[in-house]
């Protein structure tokens, strides 16, 4: 059964709300250039120390899992949409998921981005009553308990982030229980982490001078307010991080053409 | 871990664990990108419009339900104007043309009334919305604005005046502040006389602009400079010139997109491309500008129809944003309410999306002009669209029927924060 459509978009499915079936991919990625070297260097700058570990095993063994992928029948489609690898280990194993990424993972993203494109700026803004610590649990059905539990040791992945594009949150979450798991690949639905990481190696990603990009909703953290969601966008030339809402309103919850929801495959280091 | 200041109006959070990790953190609370002064303005409001500030209060409240509080833009005497600029996208909709497109004598379109007015005003006092921007045309042309204003209520809602300035001098700004009025935003389009006064296409006016800026401060009314841009003026001279003059005469610069609508329809080389609004991004970052789709009132910049401006016709129909020539119902016939429900459950209106649709999408730009040449051409020279032959013919978005709860301790202390996190 063909899961993904030719741009590694997974196929609506029964009681899916996409924005619309086929979609139009307005918003864009531009698949990135894989230096594995400036990657690695990025993440060991600005989010953590890995002192024993080369470009050339990153490589490889991001090369490797990808492969994996490639040679599986229903999941080769998947890569066809853009992807982008990168390497993370969570050193604040059993730190609250809220605090990690106040504490960790968004000055990281900051530093990186900033050195990047030193004009532009990085913000991050909660709409809420709420602070992120204390507040974000893992969503049961997304698989990122496992992406957790690999990563204090170290984890290389890759983050596929429109392979949900113009789904509902809703919708994402509830796909992850429909796609099978498969032998040697580790899968989960894109959650703060990852995402973070991704960007932190690569935070060039959203910025296009072009196009509009996609919105990268974290969508494998559930907010205790249920009615707020994690996001990733960009501003024009600058990166935002957003806890907003995703009420459109009282009763209808978002569907968005520039949501998009992502898959993150993963091994141990 | 937090330290919090409270006043009666703002609550400050300094979150500590911040201030160990870097040396520049703030977290702001309550609305985001509020400056002190703008805080400040706020708490003049619960003095002088204790309703306004209860709104704007009840809006960020409800704000994560989704709830939204649109400016509404007054269009009146039948756009009547007195000038001729070249990007005007109201054209159209001024007697004038239509006398000259149709050669009718009389303009045939039905003409709210104040007691239209009134209920107007009363619905959206209900629905919390909380800003009217008086428009034209020149809305100083209209000979009752005063009847009017006095019918919208100015002890409701802050009533903002656009105005090209012609008229708008030291005793007109008096007389206009003393009506109750909040606003003034005067169209400067170039820090070059001539070039101003070409674009208008009325010599002169670049100095009663200058008039009406100073005759506006003297009367102490809040005030904004609009400025319209066309592709690549943003990277010129000119405009970096027009920046540091409202730095330097603090006043802040709203900047609108030209479109390809009205008598712009034909232009298509002026549409701002992604680049020109990106180079406005980073000189938000330098300059107190901003455009229709800036990060305000809590959200984030995007696109604004129905949620951030809707424009009221003459003849009440409600245009979801103050470019377009289409419509989604009309107020005279329907409730304001539903009118602005049906805009949000529209797959090219609600959801949300980052670009300006009717200056960048050319999909929607297609879309848009093909309605309004079909319409015109089909069923009436009248804009704008109705409903049922523009948006009505685009997809609603699914309805679902979980909506989540919020949390009960959020539920009972629901005070409205906007955290800026400066990391």
């Amino acid at each position: 059964m063909k899961l993904f459509d030719d741009h590694g978009r997974r196929l609506p499915t029964a009681n899916d709300r996409v924005f619309r079936e086929k979609p139009s991919f307005y918003y864009k990625i531009n698949q990135p250039n894989f230096d594995f070297n400036l990657i690695l260097e990025r993440t060991k700058k600005n989010l953590m120390v890995i002192d024993n570990f080369s470009a050339a095993d990153f490589e490889s063994k991001a090369n490797l899992l990808l492969e994996k992928l490639k040679t599986n029948e229903e999941f080769s489609l998947l890569t066809n949409g853009v992807h982008i690898p990168f390497i993370y280990r969570n050193t604040s194993k059993g730190v609250d998921l809220g605090k990690n990424l106040e504490e960790t993972i968004l000055p990281a993203l900051k530093k990186s981005f900033t050195e990047k494109f030193p004009e532009a700026h990085f913000k991050a803004v909660l709409q809420s009553n709420s602070e992120l610590q204390g507040n974000i649990k893992v969503h049961p059905e997304s698989r990122y308990d496992q992406f957790l539990d690999d990563s204090s040791e170290g984890v290389i992945g890759w983050f596929f982030p429109q392979a949900f594009q113009e789904f509902d949150i809703d919708s994402q979450r509830n796909q992850m229980s429909k796609l099978q798991e498969i032998n040697d690949v580790k899968m989960c639905l894109s959650g703060g982490m990852d995402i973070g990481a991704a960007v932190i190696g690569s935070p060039e990603l959203l910025i296009n001078k072009d196009y509009y990009s996609p919105i990268l909703c974290m969508s494998s953290f559930v907010h205790r307010d249920e009615r707020l969601v994690l996001l990733l966008k960009a501003y024009g030339p600058h990166l935002e991080f957003w806890c907003m809402t995703q009420m459109l309103s009282k009763t209808t919850k978002q569907v968005s053409e520039q949501w998009a929801g992502g898959i993150t495959i993963f091994s141990k280091f | 871990m937090y330290a919090r200041i409270c006043s009666n109006y703002n609550t400050i959070i300094i979150q500590k664990s911040w201030l160990i990790m870097t040396d520049t953190l703030q977290i702001l609370a309550d609305q985001e990108a509020l400056s002190l002064v703008e805080k400040n303005k706020r708490k003049d409001q619960s003095i002088h419009r204790p309703r306004v500030h209860e709104k704007i209060q009840q809006y960020f409240k409800n704000m994560l339900d989704g709830e939204i509080s649109p400016i509404l833009r007054i269009k009146i005497n039948r756009s009547l104007c007195n000038f001729h600029c070249m990007h005007c996208c109201e054209e159209p909709y001024m007697t004038r043309d239509i006398k000259k497109e149709t050669g009718v004598k009389l303009d045939p379109r039905h003409q709210m009334d104040l007691d239209d007015y009134r209920e107007l005003s009363r619905q959206a006092d209900e629905a919390g919305i909380f800003r009217f921007v008086l428009t034209g045309g020149e809305a100083l042309l209209d000979s009752s604005i005063d009847q009017l204003i006095a019918a919208i209520d100015p002890k409701k809602h802050l009533i903002i005046l656009d105005t090209n300035g012609w008229t708008f001098d030291e005793e007109k700004a008096k007389w206009f502040a003393g009506l109750g009025g909040y606003k003034v935003q005067i169209s400067l389009d170039s820090m070059i006389e001539a070039e101003h006064d070409e674009f208008r296409g009325k010599p002169g006016s670049y100095a009663r602009v200058l008039t009406a800026l100073k005759a506006s401060k003297s009367a102490n009314l809040e005030l904004l400079i609009s400025t319209c841009i066309i592709k690549d003026r943003v990277f010129s001279e000119e405009f970096e010139m027009l920046c540091s003059y409202c730095k330097d005469e603090d006043i802040p610069l709203y900047v609108t997109l030209a479109k390809p609508v009205g008598t712009a329809r034909e232009q298509d080389t002026w549409v701002c491309t992604k680049k020109d609004v990106d180079q406005l991004k980073y000189l938000e970052d330098k300059y107190d500008i901003f455009t229709h789709m800036s990060p305000s009132y809590g959200q984030p910049g995007r696109c604004i129809t129905v949620k951030g401006i809707n424009t009221v016709n003459h003849d009440g129909e409600i245009v979801p944003c103050p470019y377009m020539d289409l419509s989604i119902g009309n107020i005279v016939k329907e409730p304001l309410k539903d009118v602005l429900s049906r805009g949000m459950m529209n797959s090219w209106l609600g959801p949300y999306r980052d670009e300006c649709i009717i200056g960048e999408h050319m999909d929607f730009i297609r879309f848009h002009n093909q309605s309004v040449a079909d319409y015109q051409k089909n069923v009436s020279h009248l804009l704008p669209v109705t409903y049922e032959h523009g948006f009505g013919k685009t997809p609603e978005i699914d309805n679902n029927d979980n909506p989540p709860s919020p949390p009960e301790i959020l539920a009972k202390d629901r005070r409205a924060i906007f955290a800026i996190k400066s990391i």
